[in-house]
């Protein structure tokens, strides 16, 4: 009875008296007075918004404050008691004892409101349902069927529309170096340049298309694309954080990537194996490689027992997991409804915690990179051999031991006698080896007493010797016979098949627990088919035992085109590319397709890329392809345009940066020492120890590491421990690995400056690329300069150019070798770095 | 919001918006000077930063009922597990100054200065672990990869040196955990990222030349390197980055003149020498730091966190290592502050004391003390600063921060606040949301106001 009176307060506004118009009116002055400000006026802090009835019982982000009903009950009676935290109101004076009963009262008359504190407010929308006004987002509708033939028929409409037009064509020589580094991230050789060029004035469209063909089916293309991904993915070979170990391999992540991006992997199995590769295709080892994606992320190995601890490292590295895959794959910002449902797009904290489930389900792992049925054959010569090596080690050891035991005071006697033990005790020792005090002190002495095998067979007879030598052969022979161990790759593993329990967490607090979740994706990219229905189909369809198949649904979503997300899927790699070739993207807020990203500058452009790309089976070098052979892209740079400054209608060619990992090769290539060895662990180049500033690092990076020519690899293998960067990468903006990172900063500090004046790798490589002129050119100083021009800028020097160059080279110098400093001046070009 | 983020990335020259050529082509530095949008009673930061997480108790803020209940068991879970009793701090205390605060027996230098201090005796963080705790006392927030303090101050305000890092960190001589996160930018532009200098030698990564090149080589590299930049970039104008990237490289000419110049003491006198301990092992490495730290205010740089060396991480034998790092920065303390005051500079200085968060009212291990982010102490003196006043209590046996809670984003908003920015204002956009160093919390910790 009791409760549905209350119930009814709640509902339906009661029924008003004069006295009860009095309270109501004192009591909202009040809330305009102090609180309406910071809660539903200027400000809405903490979520809670108390300018309508509706808002002010929803209560914030940390929970119901306004129970209608109960007054003494309510939370916010406790706040302006200052009771709990926050005390309120936070600016000014306490409410007095007298205002703060009003307060309790009106609440315990329901909280009666007669019309909103600010006049007009509608109330705060609730954000936990998702409606279909959400849906009409352009980013969240279904694919558009937009009709075109090429890239610049969009770009030139839309230029048209604003009375602009397209820079002029850029020339051969810079397109031919803008497609090397644009597609595989390495300047052209003199001789690939002239060929190009020669090519490209002959027959230009022809031309062109050949040479985009040519570089897409170069290896050294994966490399350079695979470094996008990997930024996107978070990727490093460590865990980050205190320990921060090594993660021996992670690199089959890399690998994985770089071998996809060669092959054209269509992007949707990309993205299929790289959530769910052990359960689509569990007899793939690169499918398994590749859900090291989920993993990727910081991680520690906390071994302490405080359960408090592990609760939250857990709850964090699901975070990451989910996150990751919300900003990396579809361009949402999923973190932000960690702690409350998004502010601005609709995504519930509800789908968030359901998401969650998907990864709850297992965790990191090291496994083996290879079919079952290797790993089934693998066990069993395993379990065949290693019985019989170990009985081989017994016999042989157990022969030994008996055979040496006349040997042991002659062999051990000399060590014996130099511990800091009694007489007594060095009798013991060599005495009564077997008894108590004798075993004590052998252990205590280890170290000191250890022999070689070898030591006493030298002392036997020649007969025992012979026998001993067939069963040591026969150890080294089983040893030579012993299984190839199987790769191992570092990746994501389900517990079992059973999922486990997942818990909406109240304010993102890992200790409140709410209630418990089913599966279940995001809601707004939802249309007709419940994640209960992906998962019953993944089951049915499962390729392998032991796994929940919760990925498998969440990659089936993913990439479903009419009921699932993978049109927004589409839509951002095709910008990802889009961004990489120019820039900026078509939507330059390229990880936040949400309601405050930016929306598409072209939207049909947009669209009608996404449709050839699912047309292609989304193939990325088929965008690429329509991309590059665009007169769009084909413009030279030059002045800006009136009506264009920044160039969101592409009416010129904006010079880009190359980023740290190639202007770290294209020293390399330059110098002509650039190793183009491929694949496997990454590598641990020398970083000056002044940045090795971490403490208690578990594996820590080596010291002492060498320029070697192992070393001097594509910056995509070398080794990213998280918590010791290399300062040359860092000071170039190479992202930090520790969130997904869609679009590099793009700084301009002295830092960089200083790096390319000091840094000993770079000027190593100036002493090489030194050499290498030399070499070649002999000692005149013009030609010199000419081939110095021609292998770092891809041109010959101008005559204004070659006179000051030379004028440098004839300089009295001091030590230094001129012609190196000479080199290391053109590394520190604009024209170097950017690229046209 | 003080910089928006249009106008922050058309300085760094990332993006152009609106604006006209020639503006661009003007476009200041993003570290230049600002003027701080509030009444500022600070213009700089010192934060000595105790690593490793001193003990309130032991320091400067005795409990009775802690020595009364000495032995006796509490039930409590700890970071490494295995908890002891109640343990009672091993050093005595004297009352010092007008205000009659408290202070151990191995501060006493630093205790010259107590009337000028402001204690907050109720801090309490997240995390019982050093790192997450590191990563949130330097950025609010207990994960890697957010903006740390300094950075979001001189992103706020720029510095006054050009020819200097606005945001300095003189490290650990051993390391700090967690590495340079502690001082990264996170998501704002790398150049408001600390700047790691090292007190002897050459203070700045790549800032030695390279073997065999002088100072008069480089300057004939960079008078090369701008005729020929000058002339790509007259064929490409509007593209300011390109210019901004030629001025760089005069700055870093100017940088390694001045960064050599700062580390070099021969200008201080003798006695300053000697007050700051840097010609006595026990207080050399963090007396340098010190007197680097004054070095670098003067000079105009912004933030300068120093930390101490090795690590405050007392989990046996508290009072060896409390003693051992109270000796190691007692005297250089006490010789900072009085130099400051001397100088004037403490006018508009802050200087702050803490570590990442404290350690436990119960024993672990040999005389030790496992972590607690429940509760801690830190003191704040100097510009704005009301001397001789202690804000919050802990409980009465120092286990958990109980009257006046300080959060860490209450003590970011004070710092921000005495510098003349409020710090709901000071935002940044990032991933569709606005961020701020004190997230969506925080409040100014009044009481401590001058």
């Amino acid at each position: 009875m009791i409760r549905s009176l209350q119930l009814l307060l709640v509902l339906t506004p009661v029924l008003v008296t004069a006295a009860e118009n009095d309270l109501e009116s004192k009591v909202t002055a009040l809330l305009k007075e102090r609180c309406l400000e910071c809660h539903g006026g200027e400000k809405t802090k903490g979520g809670f918004d108390l300018a309508t009835r509706e808002g002010l019982l929803k209560g914030g982000a940390d929970g119901v404050a306004v129970v209608a009903g109960q007054g003494e009950k309510s939370r916010l009676l406790q706040m302006l008691r200052h009771e709990v935290e926050p005390a309120m109101p936070e600016k000014g004076e306490n409410l007095s004892e007298s205002e703060i009963a009003l307060v309790a009262e009106w609440i315990q008359r329901g909280a009666p409101f007669s019309k909103p504190l600010i006049a007009g407010k509608t109330p705060p929308k609730d954000r936990g349902v998702v409606t279909e006004a959400d849906r009409q987002h352009w980013a969240f509708q279904p694919m558009k069927q937009v009709s075109g033939k090429s890239v610049d028929e969009f770009v030139l409409a839309a230029q048209k529309a604003r009375g602009l037009t397209h820079a002029p064509a850029a020339e051969a020589r810079v397109l031919v170096r803008r497609a090397f580094f644009g597609l595989v991230g390495l300047p052209p050789s003199p001789e690939e340049m002239t060929r190009w060029i020669e090519r490209i004035e002959k027959e230009r469209t022809a031309g062109l298309a050949e040479l985009v063909e040519h570089l897409l089916a170069r290896p050294q293309h994966g490399e350079r694309w695979a470094r996008h991904w990997l930024d996107v993915a978070r990727y490093a070979d460590s865990n980050g954080m205190e320990g921060d170990h090594d993660r021996p391999h992670a690199h089959q992540f890399r690998d994985f990537v770089i071998r996809a991006l060669n092959d054209d992997m269509p992007y949707d199995q990309f993205v299929r194996w790289q959530l769910a590769g052990d359960e689509i295709a569990p007899d793939e080892p690169a499918a398994i490689a590749a859900t090291g994606f989920i993993v990727a992320g910081i991680s520690e190995n906390l071994e302490v027992p405080m359960e408090e601890e592990k609760l939250r490292l857990r709850a964090n590295e699901l975070d990451d997991m989910v996150s990751t895959t919300g900003q990396a794959l579809l361009g949402l910002t999923l973190a932000c409804a960690r702690c409350h449902d998004h502010k601005y797009d609709p995504l519930p904290t509800r789908d968030y915690y359901r998401l969650t489930r998907v990864f709850n389900g297992g965790d990191r792992a090291d496994a083996p990179l290879a079919t079952r049925a290797e790993i089934a054959q693998y066990d069993a010569a395993m379990s065949k051999w290693q019985p019989q090596r170990d009985d081989a080690v017994k016999a042989r050891d157990a022969w030994l031991n008996e055979a040496r035991a006349p040997l042991l005071e002659t062999v051990l006697g000399p060590k014996v006698a130099r511990l800091p033990i009694s007489d007594e005790e060095k009798q013991s020792l060599l005495k009564q080896p077997l008894s108590e005090n004798a075993k004590k002190l052998a252990a205590r002495f280890r170290k000191e007493l250890r022999t070689s095998d070898k030591a006493y067979v030298e002392l036997l007879k020649p007969k025992q010797r012979r026998r001993w030598k067939e069963l040591d052969d026969r150890v080294s022979e089983l040893e030579g016979q012993k299984p190839r161990e199987l790769p191992q790759g570092f990746v994501f593993a389900d517990f079992g098949p059973e999922p486990r329990e997942t818990w909406f967490f109240e304010r993102g607090d890992f200790l409140a627990r709410k209630e418990k979740m089913d599966l279940g994706f995001l809601s707004v990219l939802q249309r007709g088919k419940s994640a209960e229905d992906y998962w019953q189909s993944a089951r049915t369809n499962a390729q392998r035992e032991g796994s929940t198949q919760q990925r498998r649904a969440l990659a089936d979503w993913m990439t479903d085109l009419d009921h699932g997300a993978g049109v927004l899927l589409a839509r951002v790699m095709v910008n990802r590319v889009w961004q990489h070739h120019f820039g900026e993207g078509l939507v330059r807020t390229v990880s936040d397709f949400g309601t405050r990203g930016e929306p598409p500058t072209h939207p049909e452009l947009l669209e009608w890329l996404v449709g050839e790309f699912i047309r292609s089976g989304w193939s990325v070098k088929r965008l690429h392809r329509l991309i590059m052979t665009s007169a769009c892209y084909q413009q030279a740079t030059g002045t800006p345009q009136p009506g264009d400054l920044d160039n969101r209608w592409l009416t010129r060619r904006r010079p880009l940066r190359i980023e740290s990992e190639i202007l770290r090769d294209a020293m390399l290539s330059a110098a002509g020492t650039l190793n183009p060895k491929m694949h496997g662990p990454s590598v641990k180049a020398p970083i000056p120890i002044e940045a090795m500033q971490a403490r208690n690092v578990k594996d820590p990076y080596p010291k002492d590491a060498q320029d070697t020519p192992e070393t001097r690899r594509r910056s995509v293998y070398l080794f990213h421990k998280r918590v010791v960067q290399n300062p040359l990468m860092l000071a170039f903006d190479a992202p930090d690995s520790q969130q997904s990172c869609g679009r590099r900063m793009n700084t301009v500090v002295a830092p960089q400056a200083l790096a390319l004046l000091n840094d000993p790798f770079v000027r190593q490589r100036a002493k090489e690329l030194a050499a290498r002129v030399q070499e070649t050119a002999g000692d005149d100083a013009k030609a010199q300069v000419r081939l110095a021009f021609h292998l770092c800028l891809q041109r010959a020097p101008s005559a204004e150019e070659e006179k000051d160059a030379l004028a440098f080279l004839a300089a009295p110098n001091s030590s230094a070798d001129a012609l190196t400093s000479f080199c290391q001046t053109l590394f520190g070009l604009n024209e170097f770095i950017y690229i046209d | 919001m003080l910089t928006t983020r249009r106008e922050l990335l058309q300085r760094a020259g990332c993006g152009f918006g609106s604006l006209a050529l020639a503006d661009l082509l003007r476009a200041e530095s993003p570290l230049s000077a600002k003027t701080p949008p509030h009444p500022a009673k600070a213009r700089a930061i010192i934060w000595l930063f105790m690593e490793g997480a001193p003990s309130a108790v032991d320091i400067f803020d005795p409990k009775s009922e802690l020595t009364k209940r000495d032995g006796q068991k509490f039930d409590i879970d700890v970071f490494n597990g295995n908890p002891g009793p109640l343990m009672k701090s091993p050093f005595s205390f004297k009352r010092y100054g007008k205000s009659g605060a408290w202070m151990c027996e191995h501060y006493t230098n630093v205790a010259k200065h107590i009337d000028d201090f402001a204690f907050i005796k109720s801090c309490y963080s997240e995390s019982n672990d050093h790192v997450p705790a590191l990563y949130q006392i330097n950025t609010g927030i207990p994960r890697p990869g957010f903006p740390s303090a300094g950075s979001w101050i001189t992103y706020g305000l720029g510095t006054e040196n050009q020819s200097l890092p606005g945001y300095v960190v003189l490290g650990n001589t051993q390391g700090v955990k967690g590495g340079n996160l502690n001082w990264s930018s996170g998501f704002l532009p790398t150049t408001f990222q600390g700047t790691l200098f090292r007190p002897s030698g050459a203070p700045v990564i790549h800032l030695t030349r390279p073997q065999g090149v002088s100072r008069e080589d480089q300057r004939a590299q960079l008078d090369l390197m701008a005729k020929l930049n000058q002339r790509h970039l007259d064929a490409r104008p509007g593209e300011a980055e390109l210019l901004g990237r030629m001025q760089s490289f005069e700055l870093a000419y100017r940088m390694q003149a001045e960064a050599t110049d700062l580390v070099d003491f021969s200008s201080e006198s003798k006695a300053t020498l000697e007050m700051y301990g840097v010609n006595q092992e026990e207080t050399r490495s963090f007396g340098t730091k010190c007197l680097l730290a004054r070095r670098l205010i003067e000079r105009g740089v912004r933030f300068v966190q120093v930390f101490s060396d090795g690590e405050w991480d007392a989990h046996s034998n508290l009072a060896g290592n409390h003693r051992d790092h109270c000796r190691a920065t007692d005297g250089p303390i006490d010789a900072l502050l009085t130099d400051l005051k001397r100088t004037g500079l403490i006018d508009h200085t802050l200087v702050i004391w803490g570590g990442e968060f404290g350690r436990m009212p119960v024993s672990q291990g040999n005389g030790g003390r496992d972590h607690n982010p429940n509760g801690f102490g830190m003191f704040m003196t100097g510009a704005g600063i009301k001397g001789g006043t202690s804000l919050g209590e802990l409980d009465e046996i120092g286990f958990k921060a109980a009257v006046d809670r300080v959060s860490v984003h209450d003590l970011h908003a004070t710092m921000l606040h005495l510098l003349g920015i409020d710090h709901e204002e000071l935002t940044y956009f990032h991933n569709s949301r606005s961020y701020r160093l004190t997230d969506v919390a925080g409040k100014v910790l009044r009481k401590i106001l001058a």
